[in-house]
């Protein structure tokens, strides 16, 4: 018996080898269409590439991959996905089906023997060109200019391995896809959906959701984020240079195991899924809420919250209209109009999570107290208990310090901290979500330089001035309740060192102090 | 020997995973068969009685999910080793069409050891096909006879033909099943041939089973199922037999009707017990008829009321 179950793992190389071939001969055409792509990506490196002298670098040649290199090869990297549609064919044609099946092999060594023929056609050529093209381009040079930009490695680097991640990265997706429905169509849209929530989703809530949660002005300079989320999908592109090259190498580890994780799923079916839009019902759950939690993500903390729900909602249904193969009626609609509302509620209800942690604790940030040495503070509140878009700037109060030490730069940032941490917790969710605006902002700016800052990419709050200056810049808006507001700009103002900045002078709180 | 032992087949409507019980289509329902070695069964049926769900479940396309499949002893479904004596030629050929001949035996040579240049060589010469054509250029009737030829080819124990014989002009087929015969005999192989022709099931095979709705019907060689069936005509000066008299003999009937004094009926039973059971009516004329399996075809499927649906339906 267990000679049997070993038996039964067992697979032979020497079979997937041969199928893998076999595969290949089937789609030579997309095989050969690739080759052009690569092979031209390869020459366009060679012959395009800029290599020239520099007389005032301490390198004696410039070196700049070719763009319409990169271009082709991105092109080919596009065509893996049609390959893989192709490739996996088998998993949506009844036809093609009875014909892959029924070979004397074993589902998983079908599946590798698929996998290594995506290899072949694919990924062996877009690494063979991309590194020969870049790596004589930078030969020539070094052997004409006697040297080269150190970084010409890393940089071709970059594109080999960056091709490699997107193009791992779109079969996996595609793979996982094409094992997971029984239609072509779906495999095909189904993996431009994934595609575009792997890639939009992590983005927005990270660079967006959170930091409104914690009142942090959205920051879309990715270089300048202290999240890294560059480790799988195309997110690589966003990484910061000193970055891509591990990320690329993560996003491709990631990638194929995603793609052979799908493997468990191909092995699992057999042809009676075949022809039936979606093979996994689970897939396609999570696929769908995973697309509508990505509508909703763009379009929360705004005012254009309704357009998310009603754009994700038609979407769903029509999606849901397509796959359907039973007689569409009233509980259909009855059916997915709950699905629908269990998915926005729980998209809800991490919002209601992310707001009452402050964006998972992101509120607490605070720049090192020795970059706010000598920080000027501007704490503004406005009063929206009486607001009134016309009435607006007459409910306002300001605080502004003068230049602080960077005690007390540190004692204003606490005060403000316990207030904004505090108060999330009796804020009204529904308020930040619906896109309220926020009633309190804290600015706090240092003229610590950039060449005082021994690391400033892992400074949250550096920001850059112009072109040249650089300067550490805190800046928190947040809504909090107008109770805590009042609290906060009493024990503010409590500090000798804060004046108003209309008068001048230090400033009282009271409940019907009006400025002009 | 490919043993079928209470095979069910279910579509689920929820994708991968087996169905709750009741949920889904049963295409096949406890299909027990033996297929013994060397011999050339043929498998009849309504039009999707589960002809195609069974021969794909023989071949391991389907996995089974009750009962079992097996290929000498072996499970066929994720099995190399018993798959490595099937070959399957589906009823389509679209499959095949960016293939050139060539490149389709290649394809196959890939994965079974068994192949055979040497018959693939020698049937292509034979039926005179274009070696580096595009199938997708080829007539229908050629391209049926490309993927006999690699069926054959394969040299496996088990031929699985579903309705492979479609879209050939009647002298090819008869040519083709020629050539198939002479292959499989020589090798001493398999064949399983599914078709809605009977003329031709009965020309062909040796054993065939019945399949209606997912039940089988009857399997058996068959010279047994014809002398199981027979239509009899009595006439009676007194009266047309009536079916309670016949019923009352002890006879199987399938369809009655009379006309005047003469009464017809297609009853089961051999031709011996049959006629001994008929004459105890005392009938001026008593006659028994065999049966052709066409005819045997059409009266089981009537007798299930095949027949009178779609004359309802119409």
């Amino acid at each position: 018996m267990e000679q049997k179950s070993t038996k039964a793992y067992k697979i032979s190389f020497k079979k997937i080898a041969r199928a893998a071939a076999a595969e290949v001969r089937v789609h030579k055409k997309l095989s050969i269409i690739t080759l052009v792509l690569y092979g031209v990506a390869m020459l366009l490196f060679i012959f395009d590439s800029e290599v020239y002298a520099l007389s005032d670098a301490p390198y004696p040649a410039a070196f700049y991959p070719s763009a319409w290199g990169v271009f082709f090869a991105v092109v080919g990297v596009i065509v893996g996905y049609f390959t893989v549609l192709n490739v996996f064919r088998d998993m949506n044609n009844q036809q093609l089906c009875d014909v892959s099946m029924a070979l004397p092999i074993k589902a998983s060594e079908r599946f590798f023997s698929k996998v290594l023929s995506l290899f072949y056609i694919q990924i062996f050529p877009l690494v063979i060109s991309t590194f020969v093209g870049n790596g004589i381009a930078i030969l020539w040079g070094i052997s004409r200019f006697g040297g080269i930009d150190p970084n010409a490695a890393k940089n071709m680097f970059m594109i080999v391995l960056g091709c490699l991640a997107g193009s791992m990265f779109i079969m996996a997706i595609a793979v996982l896809c094409a094992c997971c429905c029984g239609a072509l169509a779906e495999s095909a849209y189904f993996s431009i959906m994934l595609m575009f929530v792997l890639n939009v989703l992590p983005m927005v809530f990270v660079f967006n959701i959170i930091p409104v949660c914690a009142g942090f002005l959205t920051n879309w300079s990715f270089s300048d984020q202290n999240f890294d989320l560059g480790y799988f999908g195309l997110l690589f592109l966003i990484s910061n240079y000193d970055n891509v090259i591990s990320h690329c190498l993560v996003s491709s580890a990631i990638s194929l195991a995603v793609m052979l994780l799908s493997g468990f799923i191909y092995v699992k079916r057999d042809a009676r899924t075949v022809g039936t839009p979606i093979a996994s019902k689970l897939f396609f759950e999570i696929i769908m809420a995973l697309g509508c939690v990505t509508v909703f993500a763009v379009f929360a903390m705004s005012d254009y919250v309704f357009w998310g729900i009603l754009i994700s909602a038609v979407g769903y249904v029509i999606i849901n209209i397509i796959i359907s193969r039973a007689k569409i009626n009233v509980f259909s609609f009855l059916k997915w109009g709950g699905k629908y509302a269990a998915t926005l509620a729980a998209f809800a209800i991490l919002l209601v999570v992310t707001i009452k942690t402050g964006g998972f604790g992101y509120i607490n940030s605070r720049p090192a107290t020795e970059y706010l040495d000598r920080a000027v503070f501007e704490i503004t509140y406005f009063d929206y208990n009486d607001y009134d878009p016309t009435t607006y700037s007459h409910h306002r109060e300001e605080l502004e310090t003068h230049v602080l030490t960077a005690e007390q730069a540190d004692e204003v940032m606490s005060i403000c901290k316990k207030y904004f941490v505090n108060s999330r917790a009796n804020v009204n969710p529904f308020d930040i979500i619906f896109g309220k605006s926020y009633n309190v902002i804290v600015t706090a700016e240092s003229d610590k330089r950039y060449s005082s800052c021994p690391s400033p990419k892992n400074q949250f709050d550096l920001t850059r001035y112009d072109i040249t200056k650089y300067s550490l810049r805190y800046r928190q808006c947040l809504y909090i309740p107008d109770s805590d507001a009042k609290a906060m700009l009493e024990e503010l103002s409590a500090l000798d060192y804060f004046v108003n900045p209309v008068i001048q002078n230090p400033i009282i709180i009271a409940p019907e102090t009006q400025y002009n | 020997m490919i043993e079928i032992n209470n095979a069910s087949m279910v579509f689920a409507k929820r994708g991968i995973g087996k169905s709750a019980p009741g949920e889904g289509f049963k295409a096949l329902d406890n299909i027990s068969l033996s297929i013994p070695d060397g011999c050339i069964y043929g498998f009849l049926g309504s039009n999707g009685a589960g002809k195609s769900t069974l021969l794909r479940m023989m071949c391991g396309v389907y996995r089974t999910e009750q009962g079992s499949v097996k290929i000498d002893g072996e499970d066929v479904f994720d099995n190399p080793n018993a798959k490595a004596k099937i070959f399957f030629v589906n009823d389509e050929t679209v499959q095949y069409a960016k293939f050139t001949l060539d490149g389709l035996a290649k394809y196959f040579a890939s994965y079974y050891d068994s192949f055979s240049y040497e018959i693939y060589n020698r049937l292509v010469t034979q039926l005179q096909l274009p070696r580096t054509k595009r199938m997708s250029e080829f007539s229908k009737g050629m391209k049926r006879q490309a993927v006999v030829i690699i069926g054959l080819s394969c040299n496996t124990k088990y031929l699985l033909l579903d309705e492979a014989f479609d879209g050939l002009d009647p002298a090819m087929r008869r040519f083709i099943k020629q050539i198939i015969i002479n292959e499989l005999i020589e090798r001493q192989a398999t064949m399983v041939v599914s078709s809605h022709n009977i003329v031709e099931i009965n020309e062909l095979c040796d054993r065939a089973m019945l399949v209606h709705r997912g039940q089988m019907i009857f399997a058996d060689e068959i010279d047994n199922i014809k002398s199981g069936f027979g239509k009899i005509q009595l006439a009676r000066k007194s009266g047309a037999v009536t079916t309670d008299e016949l019923k009352d003999a002890g006879l199987e009937i399938m369809q009655y009707s009379t006309m005047g004094s003469v009464s017809q009926a297609v009853v089961r039973g051999s031709e011996e017990e049959i006629t001994k059971k008929m004459n105890a009516f005392g009938c001026e004329i008593s006659e028994f008829i065999p049966l052709t399996l066409e005819e045997i075809f059409i009266y089981e499927l009537e007798a299930r009321g095949y027949g009178a649906e779609i004359n309802q339906s119409i």
